[in-house]
């Protein structure tokens, strides 16, 4: 065995284990350092840290930066913010600064899990 | 026993699991069908969430893939760059406001119009750009009700007029922002300024003109000024003006009329108004005057300051100008602007006719006249209009043969009360007033008419000649009195030929070149052209050559006094030598007794009118005498008695 295999094997695992710890995983694809990814990414962080406290996993990803990824994931706009999990997958377009839609579109209960959809 | 129907239908065990296999999938193929359905509306979904988030303004980059499978991020500001290069460039102002009503955009055209910078402007509210009397009108900006007018206050403190449109506000990231532009006015008022300038002002000389000597006139009435409340009009008026254009053309006459202008505006106390209101016509207006010495005392200034000889044409020119000044106390009702004007000019006419370089000031007595003229403007409309306008015609003779050869039209005022009026107390009127190019078209339609009646009836269809009198006004109108004469000619009929048009020799050289050219469309209608009044002008032989004229008609002042006047005989003599010299006849006016005849007839003179023959007549009577008068008359041509002859 490789240390590249090892490495890559260490990331999945980790991956796993961060998928078991938190309940929520979301992607926010943004378009740089615009001002608009900037409000996405406080918007983002904000309503994780009021609703979803100790339940998530947030990371961003730049579409200039990341193409692939943007492409995978059928992104079509930044920013988006992307459920990863629980299943199934959601998007939501925009800056996220209407909490309520937000909350509404991603199907987020502050203190359950989300109700299946 | 076995149920047949049970036996019947046991299919063998390989056929069921067949028709299991087939319902699993088809209910595979549906599960399929259905998560790819669900997936579609999700991708439609998303795309509609997509198409939502970038009309409000909460996107920022795009996945746009251009040729398939060469996807590409798009960046919305880059996208935005050409409008924000096109409003950048823009030459007029545009700018973001905010809600609260701050700028968060401006362009580098709305900073230069405020002299600042755009790092400047931007976080600022909107109204410290404003001017703080315009600042109410920037809360009625509404895209629906328009655009509004506002000054905007610079760095510098100056103010700059603009108009501010405004578009419908929209959100972005949660912020009302409407998007407003600012035009520049300042060119657009200079331009109205200069217009409005223009209006009030003599393109020559820049003094202000009759509008707005007018109203300046109508408000100096209109004060009232403690003791000194005197206003006071100079009507200046050029002498013999045209004189300098004639010698030097019209580009010396210009110069010397700025020239006047400057030395008028020089002579005047500040704050009088010098006012250029006609060719040659200056009115300067003076308030807060103590007594009529002070005006007069302002006219002496005027006239010594043109006394100075000019220097615009190639010799010294001395002008001298006469002055009317009129005068009204400060807050009289019964006084106007344009009374005042009337009284004014009044003087000033008075002045003219008492000789070059006199000042008038008018009075009481110069104030009746004034009203006695506007009541004849008034009446002589009237007797134009209303028939009171007769002509009277007085027989031409041939002086050799002693027989008719047509009339002069003469024309005569039926005053209702008055009487008959002679045409020497209206007709120099009408000509000042312009109402004679009425009068005079109406004379030239109604002379045609009598001779095509009396070519018919006593000339038996030979031509009589009607000759009709043509003012220096008539002449100067040129097209209008072609017109006239054309119309005259193809109402009545007559051979064009036996129409003569009488001008006197001062109408003609008033404008030399212009009268040349009506002139010579008149003589192109087939007309016939006699120089009225000859002699009794400044004779200018030089330019009678150049003129088409047919005949010379001698003044009646210098027949009366043939054989017993040495010095009238003379220029008799002189005027029919002239004539011949021309190779054009001679008439002479105001034949009394056969004296008078037989000298002319010694000097050659061709045709001849006067009370030797018979006054001026009306239509019927002038029709008898005709008769008798004519080539072909039945009467005897025995001359008239001097009694019977009765004319003022």
């Amino acid at each position: 065995m490789t240390g590249e295999h090892d490495a890559a094997l260490a990331r999945y695992e980790q991956q796993l284990v961060a998928a078991a710890v938190a309940e929520y995983v979301f992607t926010l694809f943004v378009s740089g350092a615009s001002e608009m990814s900037a409000v996405a990414i406080g918007n983002a962080r904000s309503f994780c840290e009021r609703h979803l406290a100790g339940r998530y996993r947030l990371q961003v990803v730049d579409v200039h930066r990341d193409l692939a990824t943007m492409m995978a994931a059928d992104v079509l706009a930044a920013p988006t913010l992307l459920r990863e999990a629980p299943l199934p997958r959601r998007k939501l377009v925009g800056d996220l600064s209407d909490t309520a839609r937000v909350l509404a579109a991603l199907n987020i209960h502050e203190s359950s899990g989300p109700i299946a959809s | 026993m076995t149920h047949p129907a049970t036996q019947g239908t046991q299919a063998p065990p390989g056929g069921q699991t067949a028709q299991d296999d087939q319902a699993q999938d088809l209910a595979l193929e549906l599960a399929a069908t259905r998560a790819e359905l669900a997936e579609l509306r999700e991708k439609l979904d998303e795309y509609e969430q997509t198409l939502r988030a970038i009309r409000l303004g909460e996107v920022d980059a795009l996945l746009v893939a251009a040729v398939p499978g060469q996807e590409q991020v798009f960046t919305l500001s880059s996208a935005d760059r050409p409008y924000r290069n096109f409003v950048e460039s823009m030459s007029d102002g545009a700018a973001t406001v905010s809600s609260s009503g701050l700028v968060l955009y401006a362009n580098q055209a709305l900073a230069t119009l405020v002299e600042s910078t755009c790092r400047q402007i931007v976080g600022a509210p909107l109204l410290d750009l404003v001017q703080p009397s315009s600042r109410p009108s920037l809360h009625r900006l509404d895209p629906s009700s328009g655009p509004v007018e506002a000054a905007l206050s610079t760095t510098t403190g100056t103010s700059v007029p603009v108009r501010i449109s405004s578009s419908a506000p929209f959100r972005v990231n949660g912020e009302t922002i409407t998007c407003i532009t600012v035009i520049d006015l300042t060119g657009e008022r200079l331009a109205e300024a200069k217009l409005e300038h223009l209006a009030r002002h003599d393109a020559l000389t820049g003094l202000p003109n009759r509008t707005l000597l007018t109203e300046r006139i109508a408000a100096a009435i209109a004060e009232r000024a403690g003791t000194d409340h005197l206003v006071a009009l100079l009507f200046c008026d050029v002498d013999g003006f045209k004189n300098v254009n004639d010698a030097y053309g019209h580009q010396v006459g210009d110069q010397t009329l700025r020239v006047l202008a400057r030395r008028l505006s020089d002579a005047v106390r500040p704050g009088d108004t010098v006012a250029r209101i006609g060719g040659d016509e200056f009115v300067v207006l003076c308030r807060g005057l103590s007594e009529v010495q002070a005006a007069t005392a302002i006219a002496s200034r005027i006239r010594a300051a043109i006394a100075v000889p000019l220097r615009t044409a190639p010799n010294p020119l001395d002008i001298t100008i006469s002055i009317g000044i009129a005068l009204a106390p400060g807050g009289d009702p019964d006084t106007s602007a344009d009374s005042l004007l009337r009284d004014a000019d009044e003087a000033m006419y008075k002045a003219k006719r008492q000789g070059p370089n006199v000042i008038e000031v008018f009075d009481e007595p110069l104030r009746v006249v004034a009203a006695s003229r506007l009541l004849m403007l008034t009446e002589l409309r009237r007797a134009r209009i209303g028939g009171e306008l007769l002509l009277h015609y007085q027989p031409v003779m041939n002086l050799e043969t002693e027989t008719s050869t047509g009339t002069e039209a003469l024309i005569r005022w039926q005053h209702p009360a008055r009487g008959l009026v002679p045409p020497d107390q209206f007709i120099p009127f009408a000509e000042r007033t312009g109402l004679i190019i009425d009068i005079g078209a109406w004379v030239l339609g109604e002379a045609c008419r009598q001779a095509s009646i009396w070519t018919g009836g006593i000339a038996g269809g030979q031509p009589m000649e009607m000759s009709v009198n043509v003012s220096g006004r008539q002449l100067a109108q040129g097209a209008g009195l072609v017109h006239d004469v054309r119309r005259a000619l193809a109402d009545s009929g007559i051979d064009p030929n036996s129409l003569v048009l009488e001008v006197t020799e001062s109408a003609l050289m008033d404008d030399a070149a212009a009268a040349l050219r009506v002139v010579n469309e008149l003589k192109s209608l087939g007309v016939r052209i006699a120089i009225d009044d000859f002699g009794m002008g400044y004779s200018s032989l030089v330019y009678l050559k150049n003129f088409p004229v047919d005949l010379l008609k001698i003044d009646r002042s210098f027949v009366a006094g043939l054989g017993h006047d040495q010095q009238d005989s003379a220029i008799v003599r002189s005027v029919i030598d002239l004539a011949h010299a021309l190779g054009i006849k001679a008439v002479a006016e105001g034949i009394e007794t056969t004296e008078h005849l037989r000298i002319l007839q010694g000097l050659g003179c061709s045709y001849g009118q006067g009370f030797l023959w018979s006054p001026g007549l009306p239509p019927a009577k002038a029709g008898d005498r005709l008769r008798l008068l004519s080539p072909t008359g039945t009467g005897t041509s025995a001359p008239l008695s001097r009694t019977s002859a009765i004319e003022s």
